[in-house]
């Protein structure tokens, strides 16, 4: 299950484990979210079982945040492969 | 294989990244052969009209001048229609924000909830909802 992201408010956390259950869950994050990318949430999104967190580059570089082993920077391309490459259902919080 | 990505925009261009994400989003799928679907819901209709540029002084300072230009997103909305992206407004939150009879940028087209949103949403593979 991919969730898209765009608020930072920690509640979308809270959402997001209520939504995916014991599902595998990657996150795409957007805008101010990508905060949920840096080394400080790791643990907390691991717990959640979030396996995956692919955050976009150029909200990343904008803000000067350092992402989390567990994240990845992608561009346009590689989220619309993301959203349209594979059959996951994905939910925009 | 080519998908439909349907992308229901909720924040106009001047409040937060929503519209520039969604419309570079857009942008990006077209390009890779996806057919794109984009609703122009709340102050996202704002983005669907042609501007109407003051002339002489902005009383703005040039460096937030500078900072404004980049985040508008007129011209990708028309660039987008021209590559094959449907994308249409709410005409009621269009009326509430007193700009439905001002000029679409290209390509634009007027819609409803009940009919082309629904037809959105019966025709989509995916659905991104963007908005705060």
């Amino acid at each position: 299950m991919l969730f898209f992201v765009n608020k930072p408010d920690e509640k979308m956390l809270e959402r997001i484990a209520r939504t995916g259950g014991d599902e595998v869950k990657a996150l795409l994050l957007a805008g101010d979210a990508v905060c949920f990318a840096s080394p400080c949430w790791r643990e907390r999104l691991e717990a959640m079982d979030v396996d995956a967190v692919y955050a976009a580059g150029d909200a990343l570089a904008a803000r000067k945040i350092t992402a989390s082993n567990l994240c990845e920077a992608v561009d346009y391309d590689e989220i619309v492969d993301l959203l349209l490459g594979g059959d996951e259902k994905v939910v925009s919080l | 294989m080519p998908k439909t990505l349907t992308i229901l925009l909720m924040s106009g261009s001047a409040e937060n990244e929503d519209a520039e994400f969604a419309t570079r989003l857009a942008q990006a799928a077209v390009k890779k052969g996806h057919k794109v679907q984009m609703y122009l819901f709340g102050n996202a209709v704002n983005i669907s009209k042609k501007e109407f540029p003051i002339q002489g002084d902005l009383h703005i300072q040039q460096r937030l001048v500078e900072h404004i230009e980049p985040t508008k997103c007129f011209g990708r909305v028309a660039e987008l229609t021209k590559a094959g992206a449907d994308v249409s407004t709410c005409h009621t939150n269009e009326h509430a924000r007193g700009i439905e009879s001002r000029e679409y940028v290209e390509g634009v087209k007027w819609g409803d909830v009940g009919g082309t949103f629904a037809k959105y949403l019966m025709t989509t593979d995916v659905l991104l909802s963007v908005g705060h």
